[in-house]
């Protein structure tokens, strides 16, 4: 049975955890507040460029000579993965589903007889996939929201940065398909892994349903509508990027709360049982001094 | 007057910078400058860099100048939304400091490797356009 002070040192160990966790909630709860805001801020944004590209794609002739990053190679056969986690841990489930739900993806895809290429945003995810598949990782960025002076602020040209890198790979044939899979963020409680396909890009399906919401003289365009098209992709590449990156955000600090919140209710039943154990031993060791000094004095 | 006017917004990725009622704005299109006023043909136009003039009412001989990186703009009869990654008030812009920030990226030019360089070289072109803008 353990002494009376190592309970005590146990006692005090899970009292001090408890505490950081409990912090460290209250930082993520504060985080999250803030990372949900600019969720919402760049929503205005993702909407009018929807709007924009549904409005060109509705006067759209389809030809061969229009953007690839529209249509396509042509070919389906090298797919390129980017997988979004977070930089840091201690997030319950929110990084390991994520790479779960990526590996599944790959093996898939591999069945499939199609080539992976993985590009990595976040440095849980590098180092969780450069473990199995080292010889797919093509490309890593690490440290999203975390440049000096930013307060942890995501900024739009982290996106841009990847969004050109893939525009970059897209253009020298490195592949031929591109899709991200991030968490998306639908509640506090709920981050979900998803994937989104980035090349070439899908065109809102209900279509005729946005232009019945939008009924206005026919639009002109300035340029003409492909070369608006050349100008509107990359954008809407990155500001698809930078939402997802938002997303993951809001949703990795909501798994840290819920984490945190977890962790400390279970340091709480620990401290509890703890201190029951405690008070046990203390009262047995109290008895046994007890009968020791009357049988002792029953003996004289 | 209010009947004169027409839905004015500025948005960039990070947040909405601008929305109000205006009389007039003018646009630094791709294919030239161009004026918007209330019932104004639909049109999908790109911007280049450059100023956007918006004034409170029609002929407002002091408009609000506002320097955009490029973007895009949607028209329609009663709404100009401009999208927009970089917006700078012209009136709040320090000329003294932006000086310091064209230096500071003229003098690393030489030193930053051959990916980043193209950046810096877009990167720099707009502030001189912006330079040119605010004393303009």
């Amino acid at each position: 049975m353990p002494s009376l002070k190592e309970y005590r040192n146990r006692i005090a160990s899970v009292k001090s955890t408890r505490k950081i966790t409990s912090a460290m909630k209250m930082v993520a709860a504060s985080k999250l507040k803030k990372a949900q805001d600019r969720a919402q801020e760049s929503q205005p944004y993702a909407t009018a460029m929807a709007n924009m590209l549904t409005r060109v794609a509705a006067n759209l002739v389809v030809t061969p000579t229009l953007p690839r990053l529209l249509i396509g190679t042509g070919s389906e056969q090298v797919h390129l993965l980017v997988v979004m986690t977070a930089d840091k841990g201690l997030a319950g489930g929110f990084n390991g589903n994520l790479v779960r739900f990526a590996r599944q993806k790959i093996r898939e895809l591999t069945d499939a007889g199609k080539t992976v290429k993985i590009m990595t945003v976040g440095r849980k995810a590098r180092d969780l996939l450069r473990r199995d598949h080292k010889d797919k990782l093509v490309h890593s960025i690490t440290d999203v929201g975390n440049t000096p002076g930013a307060k942890g602020k995501i900024a739009f040209a982290e996106a841009d940065a990847v969004s050109s890198w893939l525009q970059q790979a897209f253009a020298n044939g490195e592949f031929d398909v591109a899709t991200l899979i991030y968490n998306e963020f639908r509640n506090v409680l709920a981050q979900v892994p998803s994937e989104q396909q980035l090349i070439p890009f899908r065109l809102p399906e209900e279509r005729a349903a946005n232009e019945n919401a939008l009924p206005m003289a026919p639009y002109e365009f300035e340029p003409d509508e492909e070369e608006l098209l050349a100008h509107l992709l990359p954008k809407n590449l990155s500001i698809q990027i930078y939402r997802s990156m938002l997303d993951s955000s809001a949703g990795f600090y909501a798994a840290q709360m819920t984490a945190m919140d977890n962790a400390t209710r279970n340091a709480g039943d620990m401290i509890k049982k703890l201190s029951l154990q405690y008070n046990r031993a203390r009262q047995a060791f109290i008895t046994k001094e007890l009968i020791e000094i009357i049988s002792g004095a029953e003996a004289v | 007057m209010d009947a004169d006017k027409f839905q004015f917004d500025l948005i960039s990725p990070e947040e909405k910078l601008m929305s109000e009622r205006v009389g007039m704005v003018t646009i630094p299109g791709e294919e030239g400058e161009f004026g918007v006023v209330i019932g104004h043909a639909p049109l999908l136009a790109a911007m280049k860099p450059g100023v956007i003039r918006i004034g409170r009412w029609l002929n407002d001989n002091a408009p609000r100048r506002v320097f955009v990186s490029g973007g895009f703009v949607d028209v329609g009869p009663d709404h100009c939304t401009v999208l927009a990654e970089e917006a700078h008030d012209l009136d709040l812009v320090d000329v003294t400091t932006l000086d310091a920030e064209i230096d500071a990226l003229a003098n690393s030019m030489a030193a930053t490797p051959e990916e980043e360089r193209r950046r810096n070289e877009i990167r720099l072109t707009l502030l001189k356009a912006k330079r040119s803008a605010v004393q303009g």
